[in-house]
């Protein structure tokens, strides 16, 4: 039997996702899987794990956990720092973000709030021993598929991981996590860009949209100039299939991007389609933040996914041993002459508690 | 035959029939389907994750870093120019059993009334008609079918319900459907059948697929009651309402 998690406080939407369904679509069961997939995998190499798999999602504010049994180590894919509190005797450690780190049973891991963006991950060494659902893992709520009760978590709901103790090893950190900056979402165009004039194209790719206060899994809500159909053609259309990251303008004009929950098929015209590459930047995306849409042509959209690729290794080649606070007691540490103390030269300056020749025994 | 390719992305595209409509276009597009699927088995067409069909398209999702978007468009493209021999015969016949009778019809009343017939009128318009399932959406295992007798097109209700029972026979505008899940709806609701409709531990976990024709059989309050405790013990399987394996 592994060790387990308990969640004290799910903070807001925290759920289990992996890659998501694939195949199922046909039946009318929504694609679903991580907001920001790439966080994801950052966060599953932390911990050594394949890059899909399942960990617990959370947006805007994170959960707040216990182990109670066993001892397991977790990833922190998130920009967000967490306070970890012993035990053994109530001390309270803290987390930066994007490391692992150990929790004892009895150990709590409080993340808070992100400073950035509006998904992380907690990742868990090993992964989790759940039974996925059509091939998946990732919860879908409306038709309770997957995660734990098929439901969001909640508050003492208990979440099994396949290890009962961690491996041997340093924690791990990413010291180049993925950079939140951009303001441009790619679209290709299409596939009802008939249904607008040229003067709505223009408007949809030049005027900035900011997020609406209506953001979750199914879709986000934009608000901007208005766009309107052209007047033979309507709001309305013969539905047709979707694909998250398609952009629907209803009869209110305001665009819907529709998300990684979303429905397979919808009635409403969609003037454009995010790139792929561009998808897991909708996962960050806060209420209140301003895009604009960038119309790209096919090639460019397949650069830009060789591109991220390339970036994503990047982010996973940065992971190295973490030595700051945190991760151990390093008073503690200094008291028993542990420490050899030399410098890391690559990343002096980066954490100044950076050091050499450490303990493998983190607890 | 006259299509259009319709751009949904770097990973997904639509091929739509634009003059087609209806029964006719639900069964062209089951036809490109049943040849999509041929080829991804004979392992012709890379990449290829998911096969959507509406009423008169069909959308294809790809693994972008597997697909060669492009190749596997243009072919697609050309199997839908293809002519098809024979898209009148219909695919697998279901016949399902509905109670439109007491609290499993709460709105059979107000639709009669609506089309100034008698409920029993409504029944028998209603289940006398073979449907083609035009597509599955909205929830998972949420079979949309058509097309209903003219006399009973009315718009959703203008207040959809709260909490709409699993099982519950919708009718709205020119199509009915049988909620898989409770779920909300607006769909005036005339029976309520007894038969699941989406289990993931089935292998294909949808009962219904795009495609197929589907008929309700009235049966009584009593009827229900105890299909229903077989079907939940399982001493009867939902398959055995299929009645005719069609041509695929």
């Amino acid at each position: 039997m592994g060790a387990s998690l308990k969640v004290i406080s799910p903070g807001i939407l925290a759920s289990i996702q992996d890659e998501g369904r694939r195949g199922y679509a046909g039946f009318g069961v929504p694609r679903s899987g991580a907001a920001d997939p790439i966080a994801l995998q950052i966060g599953n190499a932390l911990v050594g794990n394949d890059p899909f798999v399942a960990a617990i999602e959370f947006r805007f504010l994170g959960p707040k956990v216990v182990v109670n049994k066993g001892r397991m180590r977790l990833g922190l894919a998130a920009n967000a720092t967490a306070e970890l509190i012993l035990a053994e005797n109530g001390e309270k450690l803290s987390v930066s973000a994007w490391q692992t780190v150990v929790l004892n049973e009895g150990d709590v891991l409080a993340i808070t709030s992100l400073s950035e963006g509006a998904t992380g991950y907690l990742t868990i060494e090993g992964g989790l021993d759940l039974t996925p659902v059509l091939e998946s893992c990732s919860t879908y709520a409306r038709a309770k598929l997957g995660g734990v009760t098929g439901l969001p978590l909640q508050a003492g709901d208990v979440v099994d991981a396949i290890f009962d103790v961690p491996r041997d090893g340093m924690e791990k950190i990413v010291n180049s996590p993925p950079v939140l900056d951009s303001k441009i979402v790619r679209v290709m165009l299409g596939p009802q860009e008939d249904y607008f004039s040229e003067d709505e194209i223009k408007k949809f790719s030049c005027e900035a949209y900011k997020v609406s206060g209506d953001v979750d899994r199914m879709g986000i809500r934009m608000e901007g100039a208005e766009l309107v159909p052209l007047p033979d053609k309507g709001s309305d259309l013969i539905s047709d299939g979707l694909v998250p990251g398609s952009i629907q303008i209803p009869g209110s004009g305001q665009p819907i991007i529709l998300f990684v929950d979303c429905q397979t098929i919808g009635g409403y015209p969609k003037i454009a389609t995010v790139i792929t590459a561009d998808l897991p930047l909708l996962g960050q995306l806060l209420p209140g933040d301003s895009i604009r849409f960038e119309p790209v042509t096919l090639a460019q959209a397949q650069t830009a996914l060789r591109e991220q690729s390339s970036a994503i290794q990047c982010c996973v080649d940065s992971i190295a041993d973490y030595f700051g606070e945190g991760v151990m007691d390093l008073k503690a540490l200094y008291k028993t002459n542990l420490i050899g103390g030399v410098v890391d030269a690559n990343y002096s300056g980066h954490f100044p508690g950076h050091l050499e020749g450490m303990s493998n025994e983190t607890d | 035959m006259d299509i259009r390719v319709l751009t949904l992305g770097d990973s997904a595209f639509t091929i739509e029939f634009p003059t087609l409509k209806g029964a006719f276009g639900a069964r062209r597009v089951r036809a490109l389907r049943t040849r999509v699927q041929q080829e991804v088995d004979h392992g012709k067409l890379l990449g290829v994750l998911d096969v959507i069909s509406a009423s008169r398209s069909l959308t294809v999702c790809l693994d972008p870093q597997v697909s060669d978007y492009e190749l596997v468009r243009d072919r697609i493209a050309d199997l839908a120019r293809e002519p098809v021999n024979d898209v009148k015969d219909g695919g697998q016949l279901w016949s399902l059993p509905a109670c439109y009778q007491g609290d499993y019809a709460p709105d059979l009343e107000n639709v009669a009334q609506r089309s100034g017939l008698s409920p029993e009128e409504v029944i028998d318009l209603h289940s006398s008609v073979t449907y083609d399932v035009f597509l599955i959406g909205f929830l998972p295992g949420f079979a949309f079918l058509g097309e209903i007798d003219k006399r009973l097109r009315f718009p959703r209700r203008t207040s959809p319900r709260v909490r709409v029972p699993a099982g519950s026979v919708g009718i709205a505008n020119e199509q009915t459907a049988v909620y898989p899940w409770e779920s909300p709806g607006g769909w005036h609701l005339l029976a309520r059948c007894p038969v699941p409709f989406f289990n993931t531990a089935w292998e294909q976990p949808s009962l219904l697929s795009a495609g197929v024709r589907v008929r309700f059989d009235p049966i009584s309050v009593v009827e229900y009651e105890k299909l229903q405790n077989d079907l939940n013990s399982g001493a009867l399987s939902p398959q055995s309402f299929l009645v005719d394996q069609g041509r695929g």
